[in-house]
């Protein structure tokens, strides 16, 4: 595997941010940072507003009030430079039913605008998909769609991780390589925010933890 | 294939997922044909009467397959959630929506131009009148792709879009629909038709330059309120 920095003085810096949802107060001025070579953990019961917090964070929604920047520059402004250092994954996979394993990696690879760190081949070994290369979307279980979406993780050298329970429909083989990956990401100076019910500690790796709700 | 160009890679990529759904593609341009040759069965199949109509019912009918091929647009991208990765990519969007129009045009308006001169013959249209139809749909029907797929953008979000929809949607069809029949009527009187048929060209052109930006942003608006 392909071992390369990131570069280690990147920061997602979030002010003052809420969010309201029918009236109700989802997110109440909420501020907090994370740095290169930063894992943050969102914790939270169901409905608490963990995705919604995923989604303005990535730009898919904005916030009532308040700022998101991105290295001192606001999200909303710089959003080409900041799209392309970021990989979100949401709840839906994004793999289409009738595109195969193949061309579905390939689609996302040509979105992402940068420069594979990784084959799509070398990708469909990691998350375990050999063989299943040429079977169309529709025909592949739940776990198996979001490994399709995990590929790009190791395929996309991007900076900045936002992933919304992204061990959700794993096995545990899977979710071991997965945390591997995070520590790897982590190490070489990646930014990393998550939301999980599982527990996950990961070793030696800089953790702040946010509770909502 | 696999290719670094982000509008040729979403070019393909719908279009390789409208001819796996071939029972789909086929229904708009099914539609058309089988509208437009109802018309001798239920009105009179005397040539002089299906010359007078021919035109406006050939319009009408190309107008609601491209209006009944919009459903599908965007929905499924919508609910897999690759309308998410579309609009998080580095790439404008505007470029990868107009990627997206393109396809859509190829499947379903292209095939209901390339056909339009058998409908004319059915309707008993003479050969330059037919000539004409097929230029006034090869410059009007891009229109109601575009036009339509804007209407699309705006209401996906919502759970009951379809009626919205052909509100928000056919004021705007109007023109195209005006000028287009009335440039074939107008060829089979023999009087010009070069008006006509240089308005269309000028809505196409506007609807070209401005609706990509329309549609990424009206989508952009509607993914951020799910």
């Amino acid at each position: 595997m392909i071992s390369s920095t990131l570069g280690d003085n990147s920061k997602l810096q979030v002010d003052n941010v809420s969010y309201e949802i029918n009236d109700k107060l989802i997110i109440n001025g909420m501020s907090f940072s994370v740095k290169s070579g930063e894992m943050l953990f969102i914790e939270g019961s169901n409905g608490s507003g963990k995705t919604t917090l995923l989604r303005i964070l990535s730009g898919l929604m904005q916030a009532d009030e308040g700022q998101i920047t991105w290295n001192g520059k606001s999200i909303e402004e710089d959003r080409i430079e900041f799209n392309q250092q970021l990989t979100y994954l949401g709840h839906s996979t994004g793999v289409k039913a009738e595109l195969s394993t193949l061309e579905n990696i390939n689609f996302f690879s040509s979105l992402s605008g940068l420069p594979q760190r990784e084959s799509s081949q070398a990708a469909i070994e990691w998350v375990g998909l050999q063989g299943y290369e040429d079977s169309p979307g529709r025909h592949l279980s739940y776990g198996q769609q979001r490994r399709i979406a995990l590929t790009r993780l190791l395929m996309e050298p991007s900076q900045l991780w936002v992933l919304d329970e992204p061990f959700a429909g794993l096995d545990k083989k899977m979710i071991g390589a997965l945390e591997l990956r995070f520590k790897e990401h982590v190490d070489n100076g990646g930014l990393l925010v998550l939301t999980s019910h599982q527990h996950i500690e990961l070793d030696q790796v800089n953790t702040s933890r946010l509770q909502l709700g | 294939m696999n290719t670094r160009n982000p509008f040729i890679a979403m070019l393909f990529r719908d279009l390789r997922i409208a001819f796996r759904q071939r029972a789909e593609i086929m229904l708009p341009v099914i539609f058309f044909v089988v509208v437009v040759s109802l018309f001798p069965l239920a009105i009179s199949p005397d040539p002089t009467v299906l010359k007078s109509i021919g035109p406006g019912v050939i319009w009408i009918a190309a107008l609601l397959s491209i209006l009944l091929s919009l459903q599908s647009l965007f929905r499924s991208d919508f609910s897999d959630g690759s309308m998410e990765q579309i609009l998080l990519s580095p790439f404008p969007g505007s470029l990868l929506m107009l990627a997206r129009i393109v396809a859509q045009w190829c499947v379903t308006g292209l095939p209901l131009i390339i056909i339009s001169p058998l409908l004319g013959l059915l309707l008993h249209l003479d050969a330059h009148v037919i000539w004409v139809l097929f230029i006034s749909l090869l410059l009007g029907v891009p229109y109601l792709n575009m036009v339509g797929a804007i209407g699309v953008a705006l209401t996906i979000g919502l759970r009951q879009a379809g009626a919205l929809l052909s509100l928000l949607v056919l004021p705007l069809y109007v023109p195209v629909l005006i000028f287009g029949s009335n440039a074939v009527i107008s060829a089979s009187n023999d009087l010009p038709y070069n008006g006509q048929l240089l308005w269309l060209a000028a809505l196409l052109v506007i609807a070209t330059t401005l609706s990509p930006f329309v549609i990424s942003f009206a989508l952009r608006v509607s993914c951020s309120y799910r």
